[in-house]
């Protein structure tokens, strides 16, 4: 009966039968080409660890292979990394020095915001693994971001996985959409996106039942965003195959601390000569028509109002509920203002200590591990700029810090990690 | 002896050769359509980092 069925479907409508042939190999070359390219991803992971490209911020591909590694520590943060020095810790680690290289992601002005929809599309494979997030002060005295930098680091894929994951409740869903609908020119190249946001933060029967119908298409849409990441990402390896290093020889040692903090000083001081703030002479030079301007140019009253009304508290909750979501295991890093800049500007260090303490208070309300860098807010050479952007001074701490978070040493009584040498 | 049209058209007539080269048709217009639209955008806008 049921092949006579099938011979009469195959007669009357050869059409059907051909085009579902036809999707039915297609459908299994790309899962054959995706399997493909995850295996070049885990093969190419480690060399790749230390770029920083679009595609690595913009696509999971690589991400995920880096997380199924246990010998890369992920970092996700913003401009910090995306500055040179022979100190950051894609330089610091890239020879296993202590077991570990460092795998960072993000670009200037990554937000929370953004990571949370970067976590979302990674999904259960944050189970259980470590990620440090490089979180800059700045965030928590802007009250809104510019929508040109959450449009520059916005990501079609990862949006999309947010909007349509299983793994993120649904409180959490509804609230990063709520934040993500504050950006409308992002989503104005994706219709179906911005509807299916827009039906989520809608809590009526009719809004929820429009999205579960939309859920099925939605996750089809992402796992082809999927398969587009890997294709790019096998394309770009393919482009840079000979750049990119194939073994990397492990060299274990001994990191003695205190020596390395010394040496760096003493390679960073003599480019610190034109200023009084310990910054770099080209940063100084390149701000230094708005750090002139900028003497007493705010108060802590204004400062203390920023802070109060920023989203940036918003979007770490999310962020950390997110994370939760997903069981990773992250260390939040905030890295300190530039104490010796903000007095300059007016604005107190009693002012900035209300904003690291708000932090710490936030991170500790979520039970989540974090390392906040205020006892080098008057470190007067720990930051190159007025802004977030580290020393070779501030990066061996925060490499310490690394370090003694990937080999599960970081103090107990949650202090800082610290260095015996004298502070300049 | 037959022309190599009516040949042509007994093949066609085959269901099984008609069922492979409606397949056949089917997998190229995906095809062209993946190639044309396939291709993912991961760009994004520039935009003026303030640094502070």
């Amino acid at each position: 009966m049921a092949l006579w069925y099938n011979i009469v479907l195959i007669v009357k409508t050869p059409h059907l039968f051909s085009a579902l042939v036809a999707t039915l190999l297609l459908v299994l070359v790309a899962l054959g080409g995706n399997v493909s390219a995850q295996s070049l991803e885990e093969q190419y992971v480690h060399g790749l660890a230390p770029w920083m490209f679009e595609q690595k911020n913009q696509g999971s591909a690589l991400q995920r292979a880096a997380f199924e590694t246990t010998d890369l520590l992920p970092v996700y943060g913003s401009s910090e990394l995306n500055y040179d020095d022979p100190y950051n810790p894609q330089r610091f680690f890239w020879n296993y020095p202590s077991g570990f290289a460092v795998f960072p992601v993000g670009t200037a002005d990554t937000e929370p915001l953004i990571m949370i929809q970067k976590f979302a599309a990674l999904g259960p494979v944050l189970r259980g693994k470590k990620v440090v997030i490089s979180l800059s002060p700045s965030f928590y005295y802007e009250g809104k971001y510019h929508s040109e930098t959450y449009d520059g680091n916005f990501s079609p894929l990862h949006a999309n996985a947010l909007a349509f994951s299983t793994d993120l409740s649904l409180a959490e869903k509804q609230a990063v959409a709520t934040r993500m609908l504050d950006y409308p020119e992002s989503l104005q190249k994706d219709p179906f996106l911005r509807f299916a946001l827009e039906r989520l933060v809608d809590n009526s029967i009719l809004s929820q039942a429009v999205y579960a119908l939309m859920l099925p298409l939605g996750q089809f849409h992402v796992w082809v965003l999927n398969l587009q990441d890997h294709w790019e990402m096998a394309n770009f390896i393919y482009k840079n195959e000979t750049g990119i290093a194939k073994e990397i020889e492990h060299a274990p040692r001994f990191i003695n601390w205190r020596k390395v903090l010394t040496r760096a000083d003493a390679e960073y001081r003599p480019h610190t000569t034109n200023n009084q703030f310990g910054m770099d002479n080209d940063q100084y030079n390149y701000y230094r028509n708005d750090i002139i301007k900028g003497k007493n140019s705010t108060t802590d009253a204004r400062f203390l109002a920023l802070v109060a009304n920023s989203k940036g508290w918003t979007d770490l909750d999310l962020l950390l509920h997110g994370l939760q979501d997903l069981g990773a295991q992250p260390l939040l890093i905030l890295i300190p203002m530039n104490g010796s800049w903000f007095d300059w500007q007016g604005i107190s260090y009693s002012a900035r200590t209300v904003l690291y303490d708000k932090f710490r208070a936030m991170a500790k309300a979520h039970n989540t591990p974090a390392i906040i860098l205020d006892d080098h807010d008057q470190d007067k050479y720990f930051l190159i700029d007025p802004g977030a952007h580290l020393s070779s001074r501030g990066w061996v701490f925060y490499d310490q810090v690394l370090d003694q978070f990937y080999h599960n040493t970081l103090p107990a009584d949650g202090k800082n990690p610290t260095i015996a040498t004298p502070t300049p | 002896m037959k022309s190599w049209k009516a040949r042509l058209g007994e093949l066609y007539h085959n269901p099984t050769v008609h069922v492979i080269a409606l397949t056949l048709y089917y997998l190229a217009i995906i095809l062209g359509l993946i190639l044309l639209y396939g291709r993912g955008d991961f760009s994004t806008p520039p935009f003026i980092y303030q640094g502070f």
